[in-house]
């Protein structure tokens, strides 16, 4: 037995309006076929104008405390963000998303590994549990892709979507329901420059003058990022699964990244797991990058597809490159709801 | 001994093209990549079985760019692949 931290508690929060694909075939040269076969994504939510990443992470995290069984009175030591499209470059999202869930003097910091992100935070807050230097924690993904995609790139425009998911850790032992009992993070700047968006940073303001309008935006090199995810998931989840001691046949279930449906699928053949093993959602939420792995997992839970003790393999690919795994044994929830509506403090 | 390793890595390729991603029947070692009805991806996730099958890193652009069956097994035997 050791110390762990331990999940208690799950929320997700997707902003209301829905974005088919035949929505994006009306102005893009592209297909329901077309999107569907190539990704599994038929549909996305984008936040409506106005509203931000802290505004979804705001909501995933009231959720999360709920979950939790955490009242208004709740006290987290530390917030964890997890985000590619903060608020603004400064402050950091948290320390404001951490306010206004009434969180007062909790320690809160944005982390940035694109889809990775969550992954690196729950990593990052299980450490400072164990280290003792946080009794529990609220670990967010947050996106609104929406608002750095080029609308116009039918490569990229047809496959993120916006959204927010949390979960409470508190300290517990390495042998309980909720137990994170093994991490696996890693990096390759090298890639860099395959998923980006080049403008907006010190890079290209030291550099002086106006970026290209295309600098601003989102852009990816798809077929690149495609064998690498598989090749970085595959290893990390291997790796995470050692760590915790865990055969890969005793997994019960892998929730990966919500990149592609094809890149889920090729994971868990190179697993050599059951494809029966393999959850996803994206076909309803598309890829929320920092928020997909939380949106998967609260989406399994309300689904009631997950049972206490089940062992469950998280493993995530982004930007950077980075990647990362984490073994999971799945907690006793109380009953997950993604789609409630509640009104944004 | 070449002659073979490569027979058999196109003999592979070949094969799980047409039993993996429903390349047409009569695919064959010099088909064009192109010709086959294959959406874009194939060729990537043909890459990832390649990978963990031979245990060489192989990557979408070295299918696309050799084109045929027999050109990429025959680049990717260079490399030291074999099944």
């Amino acid at each position: 037995m050791g110390t762990a931290a331990v999940l208690t508690g799950l929320g997700a929060h997707l902003p209301p309006r829905r974005v088919t694909n035949a929505d994006l075939a009306e102005r893009l040269d592209t297909s329901d076929e077309w999107i569907a076969s190539r990704t599994g994504i038929r549909e996305r939510r984008w936040a409506d104008p106005g509203v931000s990443t802290g505004d979804l992470a705001t909501e995933a995290g009231l959720r999360a405390l709920k979950s939790a069984g955490l009242g208004d009175d709740a006290r987290i030591d530390l917030v964890v963000l997890a985000t590619t499209t903060p608020d603004h470059p400064c402050p950091a999202t948290a320390p404001e998303v951490a306010s206004r869930i009434g969180l007062v003097d909790a320690a809160a910091y944005d982390l940035a590994a694109v889809c990775s992100g969550f992954v690196y935070a729950l990593e990052a807050a299980s450490n400072a549990i164990r280290a003792g230097r946080a009794a529990n924690a609220l670990v967010i993904g947050a996106e609104t892709y929406s608002t750095i995609l080029d609308h116009t790139d039918r490569t990229t425009a047809v496959i993120f979507g916006d959204g927010a998911g949390a979960a409470v850790l508190r300290a517990g032992d390495d042998t309980e329901p909720g137990a994170l009992t093994g991490f696996d993070l890693g990096s390759d700047g090298t890639r860099r420059d395959c998923i980006t968006v080049p403008a907006g940073g010190s890079r290209q303001r030291a550099a002086g003058g106006e970026p290209a309008e295309a600098d601003r935006y989102f852009q990816m090199r798809g077929k690149e990022v495609f064998t690498a995810a598989v090749a970085h998931m595959t290893a990390s989840a291997r790796a995470a699964a050692a760590r915790a001691g865990w055969p890969l046949g005793t997994v019960a279930h892998v929730v990966g990244h919500q990149a592609n449906l094809r890149i889920l699928r090729a994971v868990g053949e190179q697993l050599g797991l059951d494809p029966g093993t393999v959850v996803s959602n994206l076909d309803r939420v598309g890829n929320t990058s920092a928020a997909s792995i939380p949106l998967a997992l609260a989406d399994a839970a309300a689904a009631g597809r997950f049972a206490a003790g089940d062992r469950v393999l998280l493993t995530a690919f982004g930007g950077g490159f980075t990647w990362g795994a984490a073994a999971l044994t799945w907690p006793d929830l109380a009953a997950v709801t993604t789609d409630e509506r509640s009104p944004i403090r | 001994m070449t002659d073979t390793a490569v027979a058999d890595l196109t003999a592979f390729i070949v094969a799980r093209l047409k039993e993996k991603y429903e390349a047409p029947e009569e695919t064959a070692a010099d088909s064009a990549f192109d010709d086959l009805g294959i959406d874009s991806l194939v060729l990537a996730e043909l890459a990832v079985d390649l990978t963990g099958d031979t245990g060489v890193p192989v990557e979408e652009s070295d299918l696309s760019g050799a084109g045929t069956p027999a050109a990429a097994a025959a680049a990717l035997h260079a490399r030291g692949a074999a099944v």
